[in-house]
Formats: C-alpha cells, sequence, structure tokens
C-alpha cells in the first residue's frame, strides 16, 4: 500500500457505502454515527484503503473517530490473506505491544459495503519512504527511530506457533529458508522467460543455508515504506498481509538489504540508519543476540524474493491485466537486484575465508 | 519486437521532446508519471539502439542463451566458479546499462 494521494468519494461509491454507518452504530452500541468525510488512499490495487472521520455519540467508542477502513479492491484477485486473517494477524500483533493500528471492527457480512471489511485506528505521519528520507532530520531521528523498529520486531518475534487465532496461517514443515527457496523457484517457472542470476543464487542460498532459528511470526514486509513516521517517532506499522510463520532473521535480512534502502545505501536500517542501534533495540526487547554473521544471507533471500515480485508485477502489465508504467517500470528492475546478490555473494565469501 | 525503418528516429524525437517540451511544463502532481514516462522512453531508445546484448555475455561461460544457462543451473549441472561469477556479473551489467545506467554508474564505487 502505498500511502499517496487522496481523492473524495464518487457517486456510485457513496451509494455502496450507504449502510456503512448503521453498521458501525449497531456494532459499537452507539445511537448514532455520522461520517463526516471520507476518502480513498491511492495505490493498492488489491485491497482498498479509506480514511475515515468519524463522530460516534455513546456506545464505546463515543466522539470524534479518526479510522481506516480496508477492504478488497472490486476487481481483487485471490490473495494470501482475506481481510478477517489479517485483521486476526492485527489483532495477535497489536495484542503483543507491536505499534501496529489498533484493529477495532470486522465485518465478514458482504451485504453492508459489497465486501468484508474492517476498521482499525489511523496512525498520524506518513509511510512514503522519499519524505522520510529526504527530511533534513533523518540523520538526527534516524538511530531513535531504528531502535524503536528493532523494539517492534523484536516484540512480534516472541509471538510463535501454535497460536489459535492464526491457525489459517501454514506452519513449515521444513526449514523456512528452503521452503521460500521451493516457493521462488515455483514462482519463477510461471515466468515466460528464464532467469540465470536468481537461478544461480537460489541454488546458493540452498548450499549455504545457516542453522534455522526458532520459527516465529514474521511481519514479512517490515521495510521503509511500510512503518508510519509522525515527527521522527514510529507511529504504526502497516501492511499485515504477508505475514507468516518463518524465521526472524527474514524479516531483519528484508529490512536491511540494500534494495531497500532507497539509494542510502550506507544506512542499513531502511536508509534511516545504521544496525547498531536497531539491534540494540532487538536485542534488549527480545532477550537474546542476533548473530549479525547469518543477515548477509537473508539479505540475499530478500533480493532475490524482491526480484521475483518484481518480475511478477512486470509480467502482470506486459499481460495487459494491469497496464501502468509503475508495473512495467518495477518489472525492469531485477538486474539492480542481481547486482547487489552477486556483490553479496562475493562479499559473504571474502569473509568467510 | 520488429521495427520500421524510422522507427529509431521517432523514438530519438519523442524522448527529446517530451524532454524539453512537455516535462518541464507539467503540474508538480503530474511530475511523477511525467518522470516515468521519461525514464520509459529512455529504456526504450537504450533497447532500440544497443548492440551491446546482455545474453552475449553468458558465452564466456560457455552458454549461449540466458535460458540454457538457468535450465543448466537449476539441473545443477554447472559449476560455481570465477568464470561463471564473472559471466553472471558481465550479464547483469549489460542489462542495467539499458534499464538503469546510473544504478550501474553508482555501482561502481560501491561498498
Amino acid at each position: 500500500m502505498a500511502l499517496g494521494g487522496l481523492r473524495a468519494v464518487t457517486a456510485d461509491e457513496t451509494a455502496r457505502f450507504a449502510s456503512l454507518n448503521f453498521w458501525l452504530a449497531a456494532s459499537l452500541g452507539a445511537t448514532r454515527v455520522d461520517i463526516a468525510a471520507m476518502s480513498k488512499l491511492s495505490g493498492g490495487a488489491i485491497q482498498e484503503n479509506w480514511l475515515l472521520d468519524v463522530r460516534c455519540e455513546g456506545g464505546e467508542r463515543s466522539g470524534p473517530q479518526q479510522w481506516v477502513l480496508r477492504t478488497d479492491a472490486p476487481s481483487s484477485i485471490s490473495t494470501s490473506l482475506s481481510r478477517a486473517e489479517e485483521f486476526a494477524i492485527l489483532s495477535v500483533a497489536f495484542a503483543a505491544g507491536v505499534a501496529a493500528p489498533e484493529p477495532i471492527l470486522l465485518c465478514e457480512d458482504e451485504s453492508v459495503i459489497g465486501g468484508p471489511f474492517y476498521i482499525m485506528a489511523r496512525g498520524g505521519g506518513t509511510a512514503q519512504a522519499r519524505h522520510i528520507l529526504r527530511d533534513p532530520e533523518v540523520v538526527n531521528f534516524g538511530p531513535a527511530l531504528a531502535r524503536e523498529l528493532g523494539v517492534n520486531l523484536a516484540r512480534l518475534h516472541l509471538v510463535t506457533p501454535p497460536q489459535e487465532e492464526l491457525s489459517f496461517l501454514p506452519v513449515p514443515d521444513e526449514a523456512p529458508a528452503l521452503h521460500r527457496i521451493a516457493g521462488y523457484r515455483a514462482d519463477l517457472d510461471l515466468l515466460s522467460e528464464r532467469h540465470p542470476v536468481l537461478e544461480y543464487a537460489l541454488n546458493w542460498l540452498e548450499a549455504h543455508r545457516p542453522e534455522s532459528r526458532d520459527t516465529v511470526l514474521c511481519h514479512s514486509d517490515f521495510r521503509t515504506g511500510n512503518y508510519m513516521v509522525e515527527a521522527g517517532r514510529l507511529s504504526a506499522i502497516l501492511d499485515w498481509e504477508f505475514a507468516s510463520w518463518s524465521d526472524p532473521d527474514e524479516d531483519i535480512g528484508w529490512l536491511t538489504a540494500r534494495c531497500w534502502r532507497f539509494g542510502a545505501d550506507r544506512r542499513e536500517v531502511g536508509g534511516i540508519a545504521g544496525l547498531d542501534a536497531f539491534l540494540a533495540g532487538y536485542e534488549q526487547e527480545s532477550g537474546r543476540p542476533v548473530d549479525r554473521a547469518r543477515l548477509p544471507y537473508w539479505q540475499v533471500m530478500a533480493e532475490v524474493r524482491w526480484a521475483v515480485i518484481a518480475l511478477q508485477q512486470g509480467a502482470r502489465c506486459n499481460s495487459g491485466a494491469e497496464l501502468t508504467l509503475e508495473l512495467a517500470l518495477t518489472g525492469l528492475m531485477p538486474p539492480e537486484m542481481e547486482l547487489n546478490i552477486l556483490d553479496l555473494i562475493d562479499r559473504i565469501e571474502e569473509m568467510a575465508q | 519486437m520488429t521495427t520500421g525503418p524510422f522507427t529509431l528516429g521517432l523514438l530519438a524525437a519523442a524522448r527529446a521532446e517530451f524532454t524539453t517540451q512537455v516535462l518541464p511544463h507539467l503540474a508538480p502532481e503530474q511530475r511523477y508519471v511525467g518522470e516515468m514516462l521519461r525514464r520509459s522512453l529512455d529504456v526504450l531508445y537504450t533497447e532500440a539502439t544497443t548492440t551491446v546484448l546482455p545474453e552475449a555475455a553468458l558465452s564466456e561461460a560457455g552458454f549461449g542463451t540466458a535460458a540454457e544457462l538457468a535450465a543448466a543451473l537449476r539441473a545443477r549441472e554447472v559449476q560455481d566458479d570465477s568464470v561463471l561469477r564473472r559471466a553472471l556479473r558481465a550479464y547483469v551489467k549489460r542489462k542495467l546499462a539499458i534499464s538503469n545506467p546510473r544504478v550501474l554508474a553508482r555501482s561502481k564505487g560501491r561498498v
């Protein structure tokens, strides 16, 4: 989800949401709910995110409220998690003390707005990587923000299977790394072109797999662009649709991979700060040290994953299913990740000698 | 993709006119799309005019096409050695020269 521009409700959408305030009132035990303003966030072909300013009279949440409504886009294709499953993950993360948006209500009755949806609290600030990284103050607030990210990721990683509310999430019966490698090979097989550098990388990942750590609840898209920053502080962690049980270092590898530093290559943690502050927060909260020597392996895995996703997005544009420049240009990105992969593998092997 | 006798000139002209006549005058909210269009035209032009084909770099490792090498790697028929890595790196750099020469230039001083 890119928190880009906003636009007001169209006439069709007004009809679509006509019953929403009544449903909200009934669900919250309020005598009345008025929706003062509603606007759609741009970005997201698969989910829609709507900002709601509401006023509740009575009930659990009396007074003015600022929420986000998240639902399936009308032309949605099947995704890894349903809105109900996403709501469950958000609930578990929030209960674990992670700075996830507070989940408020889930509606599986499709008659209300035409599809399932949930309501969550709205965080302040911005999630736009460009805004965060180009803030002249990032040099000052970056380390503290990185530490907050470490603390929150550690809290999430303290959630381990089994969790009854998350019974829909498959627990891999093989090492998480092997599970991912098999998945990416299957993804590559569905593309029309072949990619030797990614095949090379997958072979390398298979041959150099470190011993697995415990399997934990991972965000699986924890990176700059998916957390909100307000006045230099973390306000909310977003986009939980890819959450999975996996090796915790997979999340750290994704966050610190070069492909997610937005050009600020020397600031390993999502382009905002070096690793030390992040790991200090993570290790203090989790109570166990992170083996830094394992992270480059998971950074290679991250580069492979992003390259595969980028190829899938390019293929989606090429098929005509979604003709956008953004998807087409994303499809051209894999050589950048491939160069990162080759550099990383060279460096890992130099360090091992 | 086939090209006619005037395709390259058309591409070059479209790119030049867009960059000089249209892009500087776009409203702020259109700049992002404008930059994506400019980049797209750059890539199309470079791809249409390049004589340094990326796949040719794989011949050093004994392969004529990316598909052949990918299949051999999947079948574990290729040794991971310096020759292979050199060929893969040259292949990637040639692709980057087309898709994002700025990233390629930046990578030269990389730590």
